[in-house]
């Protein structure tokens, strides 16, 4: 008895052991990742925010690659991060934003608030990068020196 | 017979258990594919890479293009040691293709601190290219920045992936402090800098037309912020367009100092981002 329960221990063991090695030994290709339309999946399984974290450096290289084509290089830091809308859903993920700046500053920054947003004749939304994903207000102060560069928009 | 059957009976519980741990690895691969959790595939040089220079014109320079596997991956923007920027990449082209004409590796490139605040890129102890002060100041970087943004840049035109690419040290200043847009805030509410960051000129901000590169055509407004010096040369912002993986839309902006981008490259104006989107009488 004591020893069926140690096989039984071992087997479920080698079985996890398994599995774990599938994940991290199995094919996985070289520069890009071609998941043929899984991440709307994704994006309903685990949401806007779990997808710009995981892809937020394939998102940011895409992105600029595009600039290198066109000859408009960012000549700094740059790096992907979700948009919050201010007052709702209290930091839930409804976008994803570029953002660029001196890289010291650029570390601070964890996400892109939006705030509805009127100056004189323009009406809009204001996009301000800010250190935090929560308890964000209209009072939220952006992090000097960062700007947007690029909306990633989910078409869900 | 009693052993027997206890060996028979090992023996299937062993097979089971092989069979389990085949059928958790199949599931474990298809985790892997399906959301690529496992590590980069080692990078393998596949023979010598292409190595082009050329003279290109952006705006109302002359600059000279270093190109290797049809990748821009560095531009000369400014003469130096009584060679034209074309001419400096000429050189540089020349350097590259002796390096890699031999046993190579895109992580023999290195970064130095050069003489007199420049900065140096190096592959195998061998100079590639000097990176003047003039130089990044060109772009609006610092020496070491813009040598890093060409480390990298070359990197990734020989094959290596972005994740792939080993953070290089920088020892001459902040590396990479080119662009910079100051986050304003909005009307009555928002803070433009926070205290802790001084900028190292007045920012401001500006609205601008939206014009889309494909269509040649205003799309809407965009509130810009930067350097005052900047912001002064900011006449609209480019959109470009794209879809990563085929789903996610994505909207690319580009402070740029026309209104009508036109065919080839569009002329950036660097430290200036976006800060608002939205739409106006223009």
């Amino acid at each position: 008895m004591r020893m069926d329960s140690r096989l039984r221990n071992l087997a479920v063991l080698v079985v996890v052991w398994a599995f774990v090695l599938g994940i991290f030994a199995g094919p996985q290709p070289a520069r890009s990742l071609d998941l043929g339309g899984t991440i709307g999946d994704l994006v309903k399984i685990f949401g806007i925010g779990w997808v710009v974290n995981r892809f937020a450096d394939d998102i940011d290289g895409a992105i600029n690659d595009l600039l290198a084509q066109h000859e408009a290089e960012i000549a700094g830091a740059t790096k992907v991060v979700p948009i919050i809308r201010v007052g709702e859903g209290g930091g839930t993920a409804i976008g994803a934003a570029q953002v660029m700046g001196p890289s010291t500053q650029l570390e601070k920054v964890q996400a892109v608030a939006e705030i509805e947003l009127s100056i004189g004749d323009f009406r809009g939304r204001a996009l301000l990068p800010v250190s935090t994903k929560r308890n964000l207000t209209s009072s939220v102060k952006g992090i000097g020196g960062v700007g947007v560069s690029a909306n990633v928009k989910f078409p869900v | 017979m009693s052993s027997l059957r206890s060996v028979l009976r090992a023996a299937g519980y062993a097979a089971l258990v092989v069979l389990l741990a085949a059928c958790a690895f199949w599931a474990g691969t298809l985790v892997n594919e399906a959301v690529a959790t496992g590590p980069a595939l080692a990078h393998a040089a596949n023979g010598s890479p292409v190595i082009e220079h050329r003279a290109n014109q952006i705006g109302d320079t002359t600059v000279g293009e270093v190109v290797v596997n049809d990748q821009v991956v560095i531009r000369m923007r400014t003469d130096a040691g009584g060679f034209t920027a074309p001419e400096r990449a000429m050189i540089i082209a020349e350097r590259i293709r002796d390096w890699t004409a031999g046993p190579f590796s895109p992580y023999d490139l290195a970064l130095r601190e050069g003489a007199y605040g420049a900065a140096e890129l190096r592959a195998h102890g061998r100079l590639i290219v000097t990176v003047n002060p003039q130089e990044a100041e060109a772009l609006s970087s610092t020496a070491m920045g813009l040598a890093r943004a060409w480390h990298d840049n070359m990197m990734l035109a020989m094959g290596v992936a972005r994740q792939d690419i080993p953070e290089v040290a920088a020892t001459a200043g902040a590396p990479g402090e080119a662009p910079g847009a100051g986050a304003a805030g909005e009307e009555g509410a928002q803070e433009a800098v926070a205290a802790d960051w001084p900028p190292p000129e007045e920012y401001d901000d500006k609205i601008v037309p939206i014009v889309s590169v494909l269509e040649g055509v205003k799309v809407g407004a965009a509130r810009v912020n930067g350097p005052k010096s900047k912001l002064g040369q900011v006449a609209a912002c480019a959109q470009l367009e794209t879809k990563f993986q085929d789903f996610l839309e994505i909207d690319v902006y580009v402070p740029i100092t026309t209104n009508k981008p036109g065919p080839g490259g569009l002329d950036r104006v660097q430290q200036v981002g976006v800060t608002g989107l939205g739409d106006i009488e223009l």
